[in-house]
Order: structure tokens, then sequence, then C-alpha cells
């Protein structure tokens, strides 16, 4: 019955192709020819009619902005990028276009928490996004990249928590309401503050003078490009 | 506009996005380098109320050594598409009088601190001796066990030469020594950090 469903649209919109009533251009100005189409067409069925007029078609992008959707609206996220690390995080869709996502978050470096935004303005075959996410992440080991050159350097880098915001453009191929796949690219931001005595150290280590250095908090800060892929799945 | 041409829109957006203005930046407002006795030991600084001018020692020079962290560069430079640069600008010198208690820096009318290159002396600026930072008692009022010298806002990293950046500060002064025949004090230069590195 589903198959039978499928076809009758189908087969319509194809006789509807092939009919002289859909003329084209090149016909309209060949006037040579003596039957009239409309004479020899025949009727049109109910299914073709609404091929013609796909405009009144209800679409997902003609309901207002602010209706509630009315699919599936929660779900989760799977996804692995750089430099924000992975994330497993719950989706909440309270409009067709906005998604809120909220979860765990981690790299090589730790574990964090994360959030954020996903816009779709339209929704096609193959889905343009665009995403605003920000974190936090408890403990960053950066010593897994870089190799200390002695104990004040590894005391910095062992244990810096920092934050990021991450903007991105993605698309997304699949149901949106059910599983689908995403690649995503922007920019994403970096930011830590250095405790002030582990900062004293490392350049206390470093200079061979007889003064010694006192620093107050240090402040790192990037702005670097940004890649992640993964997969939504909307579950009710 | 159609889809394709929306999609291609889309990614030289997010392409050229992601690549300008990219950068990696430490900064640092308050990095303090303290030296105790900087008149040396036994102390060589130019007391009992003797005249100073700038050509007179008040100060022996003070070398700061930045060491070799990797993370200041000096002015700009480049390593394939990243570019790196870095300033260690100068806020403030404070120098203390430590002993004796009846030292003082009332007598003194202006110092100039000069940054040197190159074992410059600095009798006299020069491409190779630039004033970093100066007092004036008139504009800054007279000082007593404390004299603050602040900064003109000079990168202190222009004058650093050497693997370990050392960065040789002379201190010029006018006016009267501090009355003791022999004092020592401290000096304390507070600085501020950037270093930065930019792609492309």
């Amino acid at each position: 019955m589903r198959l039978l469903c499928l076809l009758v649209p189908l087969l319509a919109t194809e006789a509807v192709a092939q009919s002289p009533l859909v003329s084209s251009p090149t016909d309209a100005a060949t006037p040579s020819q003596t039957t009239p189409p409309v004479e020899t067409a025949p009727p049109p069925a109910p299914a073709a009619a609404a091929a013609i007029e796909p405009a009144q078609v209800p679409t997902i992008e003609q309901e207002p902005w602010y209706s509630l959707h009315k699919g599936r609206k929660f779900g989760v996220q799977l996804d692995l990028g750089g430099p924000d690390g992975g994330g497993l995080t719950a989706l909440f869709r309270p409009y067709w276009w906005l998604r809120v996502n909220a979860g765990l978050a981690y790299n090589i470096m730790g574990v964090g928490i994360r959030g954020g935004l996903t816009a779709i303005p339209v929704r096609w075959v193959v889905t343009p996004s665009l995403n605003f996410d920000l974190g936090h992440y408890f403990n960053g080991d950066f010593t897994k990249f870089v190799t200390p050159s002695n104990d004040a350097e590894r005391a910095l880098l062992q244990d810096t928590a920092y934050d990021f915001w991450s903007a991105q453009i993605g698309l997304e191929f699949g149901s949106q309401e059910g599983f689908a796949f995403y690649v995503k690219g922007g920019i994403a931001h970096l930011s830590a503050t250095l405790p002030g005595t582990e900062v004293s150290a490392y350049m206390n280590s470093k200079g061979t003078t007889s003064g010694t250095v006192t620093a107050a908090d240090a402040h790192f800060s990037a702005l670097l490009p940004c890649f992640s892929l993964g997969f939504t799945y909307f579950i009710f | 506009m159609t889809k394709n041409a929306i999609v291609q829109k889309a990614w030289i957006l997010l392409a050229s996005t992601a690549l300008a203005g990219c950068y990696a930046e430490i900064e640092d407002s308050s990095v303090s380098y303290s030296q105790t006795n900087v008149c040396g030991t036994p102390s060589v600084c130019t007391g009992n109320g003797m005249p100073l001018s700038l050509s007179s020692v008040f100060i022996p020079p003070v070398n700061v050594n930045l060491g070799d962290s990797g993370v200041l560069t000096s002015s700009e430079s480049k390593q394939g598409p990243i570019t790196f640069n870095g300033s260690l600008i100068l806020n403030k010198v404070t120098i203390t009088v430590k002993t004796p208690e009846t030292g003082d820096f009332s007598g003194i009318r202006s110092v100039d601190l000069r940054a040197a290159l190159n074992n410059d002396n600095c009798s006299q600026i020069s491409p190779n001796c630039k004033s970093v930072a100066s007092y004036d008692s008139t504009r800054d009022g007279p000082a007593t066990r404390t004299l603050v010298i602040n900064g003109v806002g000079a990168n202190l990293l222009d004058f650093a030469s050497g693997n370990n950046k050392t960065v040789t500060i002379i201190t010029k002064a006018t006016g009267n020594a501090p009355a003791p025949v022999s004092w020592n004090g401290n000096i304390d230069m507070n600085t501020a950090i950037k270093a930065r590195g930019s792609f492309p």
C-alpha cells in the first residue's frame, strides 16, 4: 500500500512532465502545430494538480517562526573536533529552526562542560546550520603536547583550566527528525588565566640573574580555526 | 540565489573567517623584577650629599636577565606563515633606601633611566641609548626613602641582547645624592609583558 502511495504521485508527476499542457517556450513559439494541446490532453489526476501547484503544499519553512516545533524535540548529539575536543550533549528543539545543546566536553587534556545554540535557516536535503558553542574545561594538561624543560614549566602547563567559545557554519546530512550527520567549521576562541605564583616560578627558573621575578596572574587567549564532525539523533 | 550558490558562499565565508586574524597571545600586566643591594657590596652608589649630574654615577648599571623563555621575542619575527612579536613595557621603577635608615632621596631633582645597547655607557641619548623612565621632583613631588620613576612606554625587548636577553638599565640623576656616605637599597622594576603569534 505504501509503495502504491509513492508510485501514484510519481507516475502522475511523470505524466504531467510529458503532458502538452505544460508547454515549453519552444512549443509556444511554434504555432505551426495544428492540433490545440488542450483538446488532446487528458484531464489531470488530482495528484498531478497538486504537483502543478507546489506552493500550496505546506512546508516547515512556511510555519511562523514562533510556532513551537510539532515534531521530535529531544535528542542527543555526539561530536569530535578541534580544538574544542569531543562532546556528548543533550538536544532540545523548541522551534524547527533552533536547537539548544548542553552536556559534557572531553579532550585529551581534560574534561569540561559545554552548551550551545544551532540555528537552521532552511531545511534541505543538505541543511546548512549556524552554530555557537561555549564551554569550560576544568583542567587542561598541556604537557601531553609540550615537553616541559623543568618542574616550574611543568607546573604551569599541567593544570590549566580554560574557557572556549566557537562560531561555526555547518552542513547537515540526513533527517532533521531522526538521524543526521554533520560537518562544521569556523573559529574558536580559547582563554585561560595562569596563576601568578606559577608564572613567577617559571620566569625565575628561566632567568639567571641575582634578582627575583614576581608576576601577577597572566592571561592566555587564542583565536584559531576549528572544525568538528558528529551526528544528531532526535528520539522523541 | 540557488542552493548551490548559497552553499558555495557559505564555504568561502567559512574558510576566510577561519583563516583571518587567527592568533595566540599571552599577557601579564604586572611582572616585577626585584633586586636587593642595588649599589653592590660594598656599595658604589654616590652618597654624602654629593651633587649629581647626568655624567656621574648615581647607581651602577642594573643588568636584568629575562632568560631564554622563548615567549619573549624582540620586535617582529616570522616563522613560515606565523608572525611573532612581543613587548616588555616598563611601567615604573621603584628604588628604596634600605640602609642606613637616615638615607633618603629628598635631594634628588630629576632621574633619567636609560636602556643601553652594545655596552653603550649612555653618556648621551643615542640609537644605542634611550630614555625609558623619568622622575622630576617638580612634576612628581619630592621623594623620601622611595623614589618612583615612571616609565615612558618603552619596549625593553628592543634593548635585549644575547641568548638570555639581558637588558642593561643605567640610572642618571641630577640634584644631590643621599646624605649618608654609604647607602644601599632595593630596586623593583614593574613591567607589562605581551607575546603574540598571529596567522597569517
